[in-house]
């Protein structure tokens, strides 16, 4: 019984302070990045390279003075930051860093709720998202929040419903709705040299699961709800210190989440990447797929810095337009055509 | 055993607030606050597909339309129009019958309790083959009701949209 609980509790502490640890280490990269595409040199003052920025930021945010304004719903502010947070990890309870592994005759799965629900429960745990941006927008009691919180749900809601649609697409490929399952179903190789990742199956769904990621995260092209030239800072308007830097974190955690899910359920999840099974005799398999899984995420979270320094903000009615008129039908279309295949294939 | 009790009392504290709020905001935010905690108690009654599909569907989308129905109306408007036609105790009547007739249901009916164990273990293939195969007339009824109304919102807006161009609402 104490085993369980400690193994269950080492389980939670290290599914949690992985995306928290990397958490300074994204925001240097962001930051270095923009400046590396802008060809300028970015924070580079603060520790080798800059890395220790991060920590000062840290620092800074932790002794600035709190102010909260006297018109807003004092309960309701205070919560959204907390409430963002939470929603944000609760999705990683449910996400698998490696392959179970058994260590003295016990089977130990890294996830630490697991439960026959699989990727329904990340998707639900994700979908509560909008939530903490609308309750911030709201009890901040302010134009400039409510206008952006409104645009952030509309938003969120929209392309949940297409990346919802790719996900049943993806769901008749693997046949089931287990992660590990899934990730087992791409370990396996096409024409003897590419592996079977979900995206040679399935490249549409992918193009619009990576549109809905960087809608869902709130990321440039999409990040229509700060605004900066229209709404100042959009839902955190009022929010200065730790309860701002709260939300930011919210942002990456919901970024890292998010790139999880898509690397399990288009790009091969923890299978070993090429050339890293040569570590084997070294490193325990578990370390190395979790390695690969972080990297891969790690690529993924350049390519959100890569987009948001090349590509200009959407208009509202273009982001409407691209949700509802274009990425939803050719959902659909492609959700057809893959059911269509798998059922003339059996 | 705790955690069945705690989430039916956390889920009726908060339908209670849902109905007595004064501030709808409040109300709205209770009713996510029940939609989650009776997803737990279709987790805990080993329904696991269900309470994925609650949250999914009522706390991820359905609540999130009450929210923006209520952010985007100026409800002061509507609260006036209520207090003149004087619906109050109307609408109490009506409900304390509601009420009522359920717990009589409740009262005279020996419900057998099934214990845990004895409850069906459903996963999706479970479900899927019952609502497709055993109910698959009134599944698809119920969704021909949904497309009828949907039909019949954008016909009325589509309506009431032309109105405004010809300039006929005065």
């Amino acid at each position: 019984m104490i085993n369980e609980i400690l193994i269950l509790l080492a389980k939670v502490i290290i599914i949690i302070l992985i995306p928290l640890g990397v958490l300074p280490l994204i925001i240097h990269v962001e930051r270095r990045g923009a400046a590396f595409i802008q060809k300028r040199v970015g924070p580079n003052r603060v520790g080798p390279f800059g890395l220790l920025q991060p920590l000062a930021d840290v620092v800074k945010f932790m002794f600035k003075e709190e102010v909260a304004p006297s018109h807003v719903r004092p309960f309701f502010y205070k919560l959204a930051p907390i409430f963002a947070v939470m929603v944000a990890l609760m999705p990683l309870a449910s996400i698998p860093l490696c392959a179970p592994f058994i260590i003295g005759g016990e089977t130990i799965f890294p996830e630490s709720f697991r439960s026959s629900m699989g990727i329904f429960y990340v998707f639900a745990a994700a979908s509560l998202g909008s939530y903490a941006i609308l309750i911030a927008g709201w009890a901040s009691n302010n134009k400039f929040s409510m206008l952006g919180a409104i645009r952030a749900s509309a938003q969120m809601v929209s392309y949940e419903l297409s990346m919802s649609i790719t996900l049943v697409a993806m769901f008749f490929l693997y046949g089931t709705n287990d992660l590990h399952q899934m990730v087992a179903y791409q370990n396996e190789t096409i024409l003897g040299f590419l592996p079977r990742w979900g995206f040679f199956y399935q490249p549409i769904a992918t193009v619009i699961f990576l549109v809905g990621i960087f809608a869902e995260s709130n990321r440039l092209p999409f990040d229509l709800a700060e605004g900066e030239s229209e709404l100042v800072a959009g839902y955190h308007v009022e929010y200065s210190s730790m309860k701002f830097a709260l939300f930011f974190m919210a942002e990456y955690i919901h970024m890292i989440v998010l790139s999880a899910v898509f690397i399990i359920l288009f790009f091969g999840g923890y299978n070993l990447l090429p050339g890293m099974s040569l570590l084997e005799n070294m490193i325990p398999l578990p370390i190395l797929q979790t390695a690969s899984l972080i990297i891969k995420v790690g690529l993924m979270i350049w390519l959100f810095v890569w987009v948001r320094w090349s590509l200009p903000r959407l208009r509202y009615d273009q982001l409407m337009d691209l949700g509802w008129k274009r990425l939803l039908p050719l959902g659909i279309i492609n959700l057809i055509i893959t059911v269509a295949f798998i059922y003339f294939q059996k | 055993m705790a955690i069945d009790i705690l989430l039916t009392v956390i889920c009726s504290i908060f339908a209670l607030v849902v109905v007595i709020s004064s501030n709808p905001m409040v109300s709205a935010f209770s009713l996510l606050t029940m939609f989650v905690a009776m997803a737990g108690i279709f987790f805990q009654l080993g329904s696991t597909f269900i309470s994925a599909i609650q949250v999914l569907v009522y706390a991820g989308a359905i609540a999130i339309l009450f929210i923006f129905v209520l952010m985007l109306l100026n409800i002061d408007d509507y609260k006036k129009h209520l207090s003149r036609n004087n619906v109050k105790p109307i609408v109490g009547i009506v409900s304390a019958m509601v009420l009522l007739g359920v717990f009589s249901i409740i009262i005279t009916n020996n419900f057998d309790y099934l214990s845990k164990d004895q409850l069906p273990q459903t996963n999706m293939m479970d479900l899927f083959k019952e609502l497709f195969e055993k109910y698959l007339v009134p599944f698809e009824l119920a969704t021909m009701l949904l497309l009828a109304s949907v039909v019949t919102v954008v016909s009325m807006l589509k309506k009431s949209l032309g109105n405004n161009e010809d300039g006929d609402q005065a």
